[in-house]
């Protein structure tokens, strides 16, 4: 299944990911096993929403992906 | 040691400054800049005046690490009563004034009374005057900084100053100092313009001393290198705080058409990108550079080239198309929230609240509250001085921002804030504000911990009395929210008591090593943690004592009642009436949100 990444003001040079808009991944893989295929450690504090729910950190594990789905990820940032 | 142990007092009615140590117990207890102030202010001002009479003091305070090598140690604060709510106001600053004024050797201004004639404060170290300042009177900051460097033939001096805004008393009025940076917030420009107090000039030679300079050196070094390694910090330095608007858009708290939608259809008009990118006009980009505040090692503030041919431009002969860009916080503000599409009409904007002294964030969201009144038809042109005042007309923006800059015509009207002008026309569910003051960034249904944060901030709605960013983009939920906004308030009241940003997210062991090796006292992190608390709780009686309740513990209608149209948190509303009575009980408050009694004695403020 074919999932969609956005990926906002995260530092994309530093990142494993740079120029990716796609990820192929087995069907019924966990947000967990989405991260680990785009090479960014789930100890790194990235905020994940799946379509439009946020999912915390702790939940990563069970959320399971569906074929279209829109993974954003983006860094901690302190507003001002 | 770190304090210059000196506080200067001047007596606008009487025309006099005096010196005098600084109550040494006291920042031993509060530290500095915030909490040493708010100190003062409740020692030896009214908390019941009327924010604008002469009973009610105004004060510039420094903190112990201000003017040091720390990173980020320039700040200073404008403490007072706001004119917004009858809160306590307090607002913070970069830039290089407060460094300077440390350097003249002074901890601290306290302004009393109110002077028959314009005047401003020259300082030259030791030297302290009030000089006549009717030349500069109704002159804007952007020039009254320069002819007060051309009256001393100093172009060294810094200063911190009010525009017409605050002349005026528009209610959100600031004070700016080194021409773009403002203690922005809760109306402290009003105040000092209803003092007839123009400017503060300084001259400062003096230097700084710390208790042990190595050790100081030492742990400098340890923080400087952990800022310098840091992800967040680098952000900040390459995108500023504007890499945030895609974040909120997406997440859909992003207040948009005075909160009515929480994600914008014009987003790729007025974000980073919009800023980065290139414009066919002149090849040049909104964004032209960085800068850093004294000592700064992040260097977060943006400065902006303005398209030469913008519409806004036209009528301005000799107007700064180079100056202090856009931020998250304005960006939202002179954006998304009056439905505006044009990054350089935002840009304009904010130039003028900055050449006027005005806060950009109250300023925005009292405009699109206006636009909201206008849309239902409670104001019509007959009010607006046949402006048609609809979301999404920059040209309504850039003329509101002039006129209100000045006090003219509807903008007069615009310079009473949201809940006056909301009240006035019979819709004060229209007012996004709390205590009277605007809200920043951030809606409270899709950040409920910000909700929780806006309702119970001492100084009214406010991004920056509490950092609950992390836990809001994960959960969505009342749960657990109290502790996270009670805790980082207290770091919030410790960070900016010491002298020192926000940005660099300073932990309380580096601040702990900072005070330990500049200043007497105790300063360990289990210290730290009661201070700030104690600080929260003074701000606090300050507030009860001026005749606030717990009924001023709220947010805005919108964000209780009516359901997120879209985004993370559709469907919902900001759970505020859980979370509250959770807050009280962990700050050890009664259920009318009054410290107790035993509160008190454990802070050492009975
Ligand atoms: S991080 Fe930004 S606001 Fe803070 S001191 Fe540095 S430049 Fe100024």
């Amino acid at each position: 299944m074919k999932i969609h990444l956005q990926f906002i003001a995260l530092r994309l040079a530093e990142l494993p990911t740079e120029g990716k808009d796609e990820l192929e991944l087995e069907e019924g893989a966990s947000l967990t096993e989405a991260l680990d295929a785009l090479g960014i450690s789930d100890n790194k504090s990235y905020m994940t929403l799946v379509n439009e729910s946020s999912i915390p950190g702790t939940e990563r594990a069970t959320t399971i992906l569906a074929d279209g789905d829109t993974l954003t990820l983006f860094s901690p940032i302190k507003g001002g | 040691m770190s304090w210059q142990g000196k506080v200067l007092r001047v007596n606008l009615t009487a025309g006099t400054c005096k010196g005098e140590d600084i109550n040494m117990d006291w920042a031993l207890s509060f530290l500095g800049q915030r909490g040493l102030a708010t100190k003062y202010m409740m020692a030896e001002s009214d908390p019941a005046a009327d924010p604008l009479s002469p009973a009610n003091n105004l004060i510039f305070a420094t903190g112990p690490l201000t003017g040091t090598p720390a990173s980020t140690g320039g700040r200073y604060s404008v403490i007072t009563k706001s004119p917004l709510g009858n809160q306590i106001a307090c607002s913070n600053s970069g830039g290089h004034f407060g460094a300077e004024l440390k350097n003249a050797g002074w901890d601290m201004v306290i302004f009393e009374g109110r002077s028959e004639k314009p005047v401003y404060l020259f300082i030259d170290d030791d030297e302290a005057q009030l000089l006549d300042a009717s030349e500069i009177w109704g002159k804007s900051v952007w020039e009254t900084e320069p002819a007060i460097k051309t009256i001393h033939q100093d172009p060294q001096i810094k200063i911190a100053s009010i525009g017409v805004a605050g002349e005026k008393m528009v209610r959100f009025a600031c004070v700016v100092n080194d021409l773009d940076r403002a203690a922005g917030r809760s109306g402290v420009g009003a105040v000092m313009g209803s003092k007839q107090l123009k400017a503060i000039a300084v001259r400062g030679n003096k230097g700084i001393g710390v208790k042990d300079m190595t050790a100081f050196l030492a742990a400098a070094a340890v923080s400087n290198k952990r800022i310098a390694d840091d992800d967040e910090a680098k952000g900040l330095t390459e995108d500023g705080t504007m890499a945030m608007m895609n974040i909120t858009n997406s997440y859909g708290s992003l207040p948009t058409r005075n909160n009515r939608e929480l994600q914008f259809d014009g987003i790729d008009t007025v974000n980073l990108q919009a800023m980065k990118s290139l414009r066919k006009s002149d090849g040049k980009a909104n964004l032209k550079t960085n800068k850093a505040c004294f000592a700064c090692t992040i260097g977060c503030g943006r400065v902006a080239q303005m398209d030469p041919d913008h519409f806004s431009l036209s009528q301005r002969k000799n107007f700064p198309t180079v100056s202090g860009g856009l931020e998250y916080e304005s960006g939202y503000s002179l954006g998304p929230m009056v439905g505006v599409n044009d990054i350089e009409a935002a840009t304009y904007a904010n130039y003028v609240c900055n050449e006027q002294g005005m806060d950009p964030i109250s300023f925005g969201a009292t405009l699109s509250a206006a636009m909201e009144l206008f849309e239902t038809g409670a104001i019509t042109q007959k009010e607006t001085g046949g402006v048609n005042l609809k979301f999404g007309s920059a040209d309504a923006l850039v003329k509101m921002v002039e006129l209100t800059g000045r006090a003219e015509g509807f903008g007069e009207e615009l310079g009473m804030g949201s809940t006056r002008l909301c009240n006035k026309y019979g819709h004060p569910e229209f007012a996004m504000a709390v205590k009277g003051q605007e809200i920043p960034g951030y809606d409270g249904r899709a950040m409920q911990g910000m909700g929780l944060a806006y309702a119970t901030s001492n100084r009214g709605a406010c991004h920056l009395r509490a950092s609950t960013y992390g836990d809001d983009f994960e959960h969505i939920r009342p749960e657990g929210k109290a502790r996270v906004v009670v805790d980082t308030q207290n770091d919030t009241g410790t960070t900016d008591s010491a002298g020192i940003c926000q940005f660099p997210g300073y932990s309380m062991e580096e601040i702990s090593a900072l005070l330990s090796a500049a200043c007497e006292g105790d300063w360990s992190v289990e210290n730290l943690g009661v201070v700030g608390e104690r600080i929260w709780n003074l701000e606090k009686q300050f507030n009860l004592a001026a005749g606030l309740t717990m009924a001023d513990d709220t947010l805005p209608e919108r964000m209780l009642k009516e359901p997120a149209p879209s985004g993370a948190a559709k469907g919902k509303v900001c759970e505020l009436d859980k979370m509250l009575p959770e807050y009280y009980e962990l700050r050890g408050w009664n259920k009318k949100g009054e410290p107790t009694k035993e509160t008190l004695t454990r802070l050492s403020l009975d």
